[in-house]
């Protein structure tokens, strides 16, 4: 895409803005990314429980966004279309961390263990890894509907426009979500 | 909403939070940044091969006509190895029922394999000219072969015709087997 001299003015509207990258305005898109990072970058942490592997997450989905964003035929619909590109991401790399644990655990096997010290608390590494672990036990649409719903600027109809299913059908994902979640973190429920 | 439920969220959001508030948000924009100059530069890059890849491929294809030209020219001004009307005399190198005969004369030398006792037509390849011959196969008395004669032991070619290879299928044909 060619970096053009299109005059952006911040306060474009979103679809305005669409339009402008669409034409190959780099400016335009950068302004894109900073409008919608910090909603990608949450609903990436809602999958990954991980601030690095989010920001990876998020930097993939912009790419591949700025790549396809030509192919987008409602301008207006780019925040959604970005969330489903984030989830997407999210999801595979949560894929790849469950995989990665379980090798390390093999590995671990071999290493002599390390006394722990403070036995009484739940450290942010445990968490993290539990809701990691949680989340992979759910199907990819419980867990796009999960990390959705707790997006306070979507509507649940909006969520299910994300999901291409009926709100209804989105309530029912969640609560599904919930119910595997409340067994598989029992430990960790105040 | 069940109050397990309600906890779950809280954990979620609880941890959420607390990895949001370590967030870099001028590192993440950079990060993105660096990534889309990267798929520019490759992008350019790629256009950039392609067009060198396409000068590449027109100029050998330019080069393989000028060259096949030039070939095709050299050949034509080549005098005929055996002019028509001219007679080679070979001797056959081996008695066998399909023979191996060797010419050799100041202009040729090429083997052909030839089944004894037959005569007439014969195309043969002569420095990469194809030549057609009439064929007679002698005996050391000097007389045509019949069918009861002894082993032959010197044949005669010449050239009634010349011809340029058309097309690698008759050049194949012509150079596996010399059919009478």
């Amino acid at each position: 895409m060619k970096k053009t001299l299109h005059k952006v003015d911040a306060k474009d509207d979103t679809s305005t803005l669409v339009k402008k990258s669409q034409e190959g305005d780099r400016n335009a898109f950068n302004l894109l990314v900073k409008r919608y990072q910090a909603c990608a970058m949450k609903t990436a942490l809602r999958i990954l429980a991980n601030a690095d592997e989010s920001a990876e997450a998020v930097q993939d989905a912009f790419v591949t966004a700025y790549l396809k964003i030509k192919k987008l035929r409602n301008p207006e619909k780019f925040g959604f279309w970005l969330l489903q590109i984030v989830t997407n991401y999210a999801i595979r790399r949560q894929r790849l961390i469950v995989k990665r644990r379980r090798l390390f655990k093999n590995i671990d096997h071999l290493q002599p263990a390390i006394p722990n010290h403070c036995e009484n608390t739940i450290s942010t590494g445990e968490i993290q890894s539990a809701i990691q672990s949680a989340m992979s036990k759910l199907t990819k649409t419980q867990i796009r509907a999960l990390a959705l719903f707790g997006i306070e600027e979507l509507s649940h109809k909006e969520v299910a426009d994300i999901l291409g299913c009926s709100p209804g059908a989105a309530r029912w994902h969640v609560f599904q979500a919930r119910k595997k979640l409340k067994v598989l973190l029992k430990d960790y429920i105040e | 909403m069940n109050k397990d439920f309600q906890n779950i969220d809280v954990l979620i959001t609880k941890h959420m939070d607390r990895e949001l508030s370590t967030v870099d948000w001028d590192r993440l924009y950079e990060g993105i940044q660096q990534r889309l100059d990267d798929v520019e530069n490759q992008d350019n890059k790629t256009s950039a091969r392609k067009v060198m890849l396409r000068w590449g491929i027109a100029l050998t294809s330019a080069a393989a006509i000028v060259l096949a030209v030039f070939m095709l020219a050299h050949d034509s001004e080549q005098p005929l190895p055996l002019p028509p009307g001219q007679q080679v005399a070979v001797k056959l190198s081996e008695p066998d029922s399909v023979v191996k005969i060797e010419i050799e004369n100041p202009i040729a030398s090429v083997s052909i394999k030839l089944p004894a006792g037959q005569t007439g037509v014969q195309t043969v390849t002569l420095n990469a000219q194809i030549v057609r011959c009439d064929v007679t196969i002698i005996d050391q008395n000097g007389h045509a072969e019949t069918q009861n004669s002894p082993r032959p032991s010197w044949i005669i070619i010449a050239a009634s015709k010349s011809e340029h290879i058309q097309t690698q299928t008759d050049k194949d044909q012509v150079d596996i087997a010399c059919l009478l």
